[in-house]
């Protein structure tokens, strides 16, 4: 049985119609979203002021769907993962370098490695514009805020020491990527010292946790270990410091040469070789710009694209790839706003999760953490009025299945946390349902709050979000009353133990 | 024994790597730095992760491997490190039912299963070292039990790495069920299991002569009485006394509810398994070859057992570690069950029927047994009496709440 011509073109007709009608879509999706970032973008980055705005805006399109597509048929395709990675960071690192050298540094002819260099510059020189007055006031804001947790903190949590051991050893590495010159012996003089005290707090934080829940044998982690497990941290960091020394002396740069003279070839056969293919994209670009620009007036569109519409282009107080670069005043008020802003949600966020259980008693009565009730009305208030914020977008839609889903997850989350503090820790192997035993054991008098968010997390975990707003509140009601009894439990606790 | 190490320093060597490469294209030496303190504080974690848990041994020394319910049995458990390389941190975690845990009881770390703790030992070793915890155990309740396997977890002094293996195998220990007292049984003092003598001269006890008769053709020369030929003048041969043989099967029900799916009655089913291996150590004791037949499944079988009539040294304690291993669960009903086990039966031998439920499927039953066997007592702990069967002995001592400290 075959289909007649007709019934063919006609279903050929309804597919294509339905391709097409999809691709408008996402292109239209697209676009409102550099719409609401271009502005942004065209802000904090003056060099590319000079440019046309439609140019921007038609580049970094482009990127995009030339991103989307290569993702699709590579997906079509069926490659394995790692070809595919492998493809789509190449996509991203042809993207990266196509852009800037369109849009930052046009018709210089940039090599590869100057690129990266000047791009490296250029972060630099933002950063030492900052003022130090304000680096000074955020790094009173982190250690007042550092010192409220670290205070309030009972036990040494082996995950988090380890997991901000190696954030601060990519901060670093961040440190070390973008400077050069004097600062880095701010580095080389804060590295053994990082190293050393790293080691220390992982260890203690391990030796913490292994602690945890042992009564009946005695610990092995005496005084006498202690030493010896400083000890070994010196010697260790004495053998860090010789290596370093090592990979800086004679011999290690004549073998750094040796390979950097083939990795040099090889990069220039890579440029040689990836040289048509950015051609083409450019060209692709410029083609694109000179066909719109021919059917589209910029003129009429003046009123939609105002706030990053083609001005009379400053003349910049800099030669084009010079060491000094500034941000327009406007641009670095409005980063420093959105950066406290954020800084403070982040705190309130924080300090809420922290009041969830009472702090250990302190004997010091000078103690102020305990005396801040003022400031929990305040962080509370503050986080009412975010909340607030939160329903109001949500009441355009924007992204209130995923809130409602985060909430009911971030809710379960909390459960489980306060099960593990009284002592039952979830295994990993068990069930929600399973766990909801043992939960019904703990808070016995609770069983159909317990009910309710565990079935909204298995609804959530099992791609059911609730779309009602009442389902949400009610399960946090339920989670409220479960934890005002787990407060209640955890004053009946020993400080310290636990127990 | 799996084996497995946390994957992380393979990423930590690759980012090493990364930034050296990074460092030397930009010529960053801060990063050059950074590298070098990388290699060295990662570096030597990763040697001593990758060797810590080699040639570490766990041994777990159970003084006795079966014992009665409410018995100390001393435990010694041996960590050692049998390499120069120290041990910053040592975490064994051995799996340890509760029934056979130490008489601490909060010795033990809690796990899923209300049944099952963790003997948990946290230890620092030096090089060559050798730890021994001495933990008293205390035998709670009826059972055959599995210890470990058991789990170490070390790695780097620092903790930055960790590394975790199955050291030791797993081990039986065996909780005998609770024995009665003689009194207690309530059997007939004078002839416990049945009279051993019979009418019928199919069996012979030769250890009992009982007189002496003319010879006939038929007897064999191992059986003529030489003095009394000697003095009579004729030939005369021995005569022995008849038994209906020494075998004792114990025939255990299982079923604490008629029907048996009903559920499980565990004190009263704990009763029965008691009263049997009761009966069981009273006939050893007193010479029979004691047999074990139970529609209950055993434990690690899931199926019926019969434990044939034997008098070994070994007999006593198959029996006894059978009876440990008796699950509720029943297999076969037990009518049917015993019905399908009489023709294994040695012929002429006593049974002991053991229940906590008399039906009269049950009756029908015994009753044609009777034909097979020598003697058949009916030891019944059911709430009601039996009716009497005609040649069946009974004992009735019903289960009462009051009885419950036997178990």
């Amino acid at each position: 049985m075959s289909l007649s011509q007709k019934t063919f073109s006609s279903n050929f007709r309804m597919v294509l119609k339905q391709l097409l009608w999809y691709e408008l879509g996402t292109i239209s999706l697209v676009v409102m979203e550099l719409m609401w970032l271009l502005p942004w973008f065209r802000s904090i980055t003056p060099m590319i002021q000079k440019q046309r705005a439609f140019s921007s805006l038609f580049a970094l399109l482009i990127f995009f769907l030339v991103a989307t597509f290569s993702n699709r048929i590579l997906r079509m395709l069926g490659l394995n993962t790692l070809a595919h990675r492998v493809i789509m960071i190449a996509i991203l690192l042809i993207g990266m370098y196509v852009l800037t050298t369109t849009l930052v540094y046009p018709d210089m002819g940039l090599s590869l490695g100057e690129f990266v260099n000047r791009t490296m510059i250029s972060l630099q020189n933002i950063l030492e514009i900052i003022p130090e007055g304000f680096i000074v006031i955020l790094m009173s804001i982190y250690l007042w805020w550092r010192s409220l947790i670290i205070s309030s903190m009972g036990t040494l949590e082996l995950r988090t020491t380890e997991r901000k051991f190696r954030l601060g050893i990519l901060a670093l590495a961040a440190f070390g990527i973008v400077y050069r010159g004097h600062q880095i012996d701010y580095l080389i003089s804060a590295l053994p010292i990082y190293f050393a005290s790293g080691l220390l707090a992982v260890t203690i934080s391990r030796t913490s946790s292994l602690g945890r829940g042992i009564t009946t044998y005695r610990l092995p982690f005496t005084g006498k270990w202690f030493l010896g497990m400083a000890f070994l941290t010196s010697i260790t960091i004495a053998v860090g410091i010789f290596t370093s020394e090592l990979l800086q002396s004679e011999f290690a740069y004549s073998v750094y040469q040796f390979i950097s003279e083939y990795f040099t070839k090889f990069v220039t056969l890579l440029e040689i070789l990836l040289l048509p293919v950015i051609e083409l994209f450019v060209f692709i670009a410029e083609k694109m710009v000179e066909f719109l620009s021919r059917y589209i007036d910029p003129d009429s569109l003046k009123g939609i694209v105002d706030q990053f519409q083609d001005q009379p282009t400053p003349e910049l107080p800099f030669e084009q790839g010079e060491e000094v670069f500034r941000l327009p005043p406007e641009a670095i008020a409005a980063i420093v706003l959105l950066f406290i802003v954020g800084l403070i949600i982040l705190l309130a966020r924080r300090a809420n999760q922290l009041q969830r259980y009472p702090i250990p008693a302190i004997e010091d009565d000078g103690d102020t953490v305990r005396k801040s009730e003022n400031l929990q009305s305040r962080i509370k208030k503050l986080l009412d009025q975010v909340r607030d914020g939160i329903e109001t977008i949500q009441q355009f839609g924007i992204g209130r299945r995923m809130i409602a889903a985060t909430i009911i997850r971030r809710i379960y989350t909390l459960l489980l946390d306060t099960a593990a503090d009284l002592g039952h820790p979830r295994h990993k192997a068990e069930t929600p349902y399973e766990f909801q035993q043992k939960l019904l054991e703990i808070f016995p008098n609770h069983v159909e709050q317990i009910s309710l968010i565990t079935n909204a997390y298995v609804h959530v975990r099992y791609g059911e979000i609730p779309e009602e707003k009442q389902i949400i509140s009610m399960v946090q009601d339920a989670w409220s009353a479960i934890e005002k009894e787990a407060r209640h439990m955890g004053k009946a606790m020993h400080p310290y133990t636990g127990k | 024994m799996r084996d497995r190490t946390v994957e992380r320093p393979a990423a930590w060597s690759r980012m090493a790597f990364l930034l050296l490469l990074i460092g030397l294209l930009f010529e960053r030496l801060g990063l050059i730095y950074l590298v070098g303190m990388m290699i060295a504080v990662f570096g030597i974690a990763w040697f001593w992760n990758r060797n810590s848990i080699q040639r570490v041994s766990y041994l777990r020394k159970v003084q006795y491997r079966r014992a009665f319910p409410n018995e100390r049995v001393d435990c010694t458990i041996e960590v050692e490190n049998r390499k120069w390389l120290p041990l910053g941190w040592l975490v064994t975690e051995d799996q340890w039912p509760n029934a056979v845990g130490p008489e601490q009881e909060d010795a033990l770390s809690e796990t899923q299963s209300p049944e099952q703790g963790i003997m948990r030992l946290v230890l620092a070793m030096r090089w060559f070292h050798r730890i021994r915890r001495n933990i008293p155990l205390k035998f709670r309740s009826r059972g055959i039990y599995t210890l470990g396997p058991t789990r170490a977890i070390t790695g780097d002094p620092f903790g930055i790495f960790e590394t975790r293996k199955e050291i030791s195998p797993t081990q039986r220990v065996v909780v005998l069920p609770k024995l009665e007292e003689v009194n207690d049984i309530r059997l007939n003092p004078e002839d416990p299991f049945g009279s051993r003598k019979t009418e019928r001269r199919l069996f012979e006890d030769i250890s009992r002569p009982m007189g002496v008769r003319d010879y006939h053709p038929e007897d064999g020369f191992r059986r003529i009485h030489w003095p009394a030929t000697a003095r009579v003048g004729e030939l005369q041969t021995r005569v022995f006394q008849p038994v209906s043989g020494l075998d004792l099967n114990v025939c255990l029900n299982v079923a604490t509810f008629d029907p048996h799916w009903l559920g499980v009655n565990p004190k009263l089913m704990e009763a029965l398994v008691s009263k049997a291996a009761s009966l069981i150590y009273y006939g050893y004791g007193l010479g029979y070859r004691v047999g074990l037949i139970s529609n209950g499944g055993i434990a690690y079988a899931g199926r019926a057992f019969r434990v044939p009539p034997g008098r070994s040294p070994k007999q006593l304690p198959i029996l006894l570690e059978a009876l440990a291993g008796v699950t509720p669960v029943v297999i076969s009903p037990f009518s049917r069950f015993l019905m399908a086990q009489a023709p294994g039966l040695e012929y002429g031998s006593t049974l002991i029927i053991v229940t906590g439920v008399f039906t009269p499927v049950l009756t029908e039953a015994l009753f044609r047994l009777k034909a097979r066997a020598r003697k058949i007592i009916l030891v019944s702990l059911a709430k009601n009496k039996p009716p009497e069967i005609a040649g069946i002995e009974m004992l009735h001592q019903p289960f009462q709440e009051a009885q419950e400290e036997l178990v």
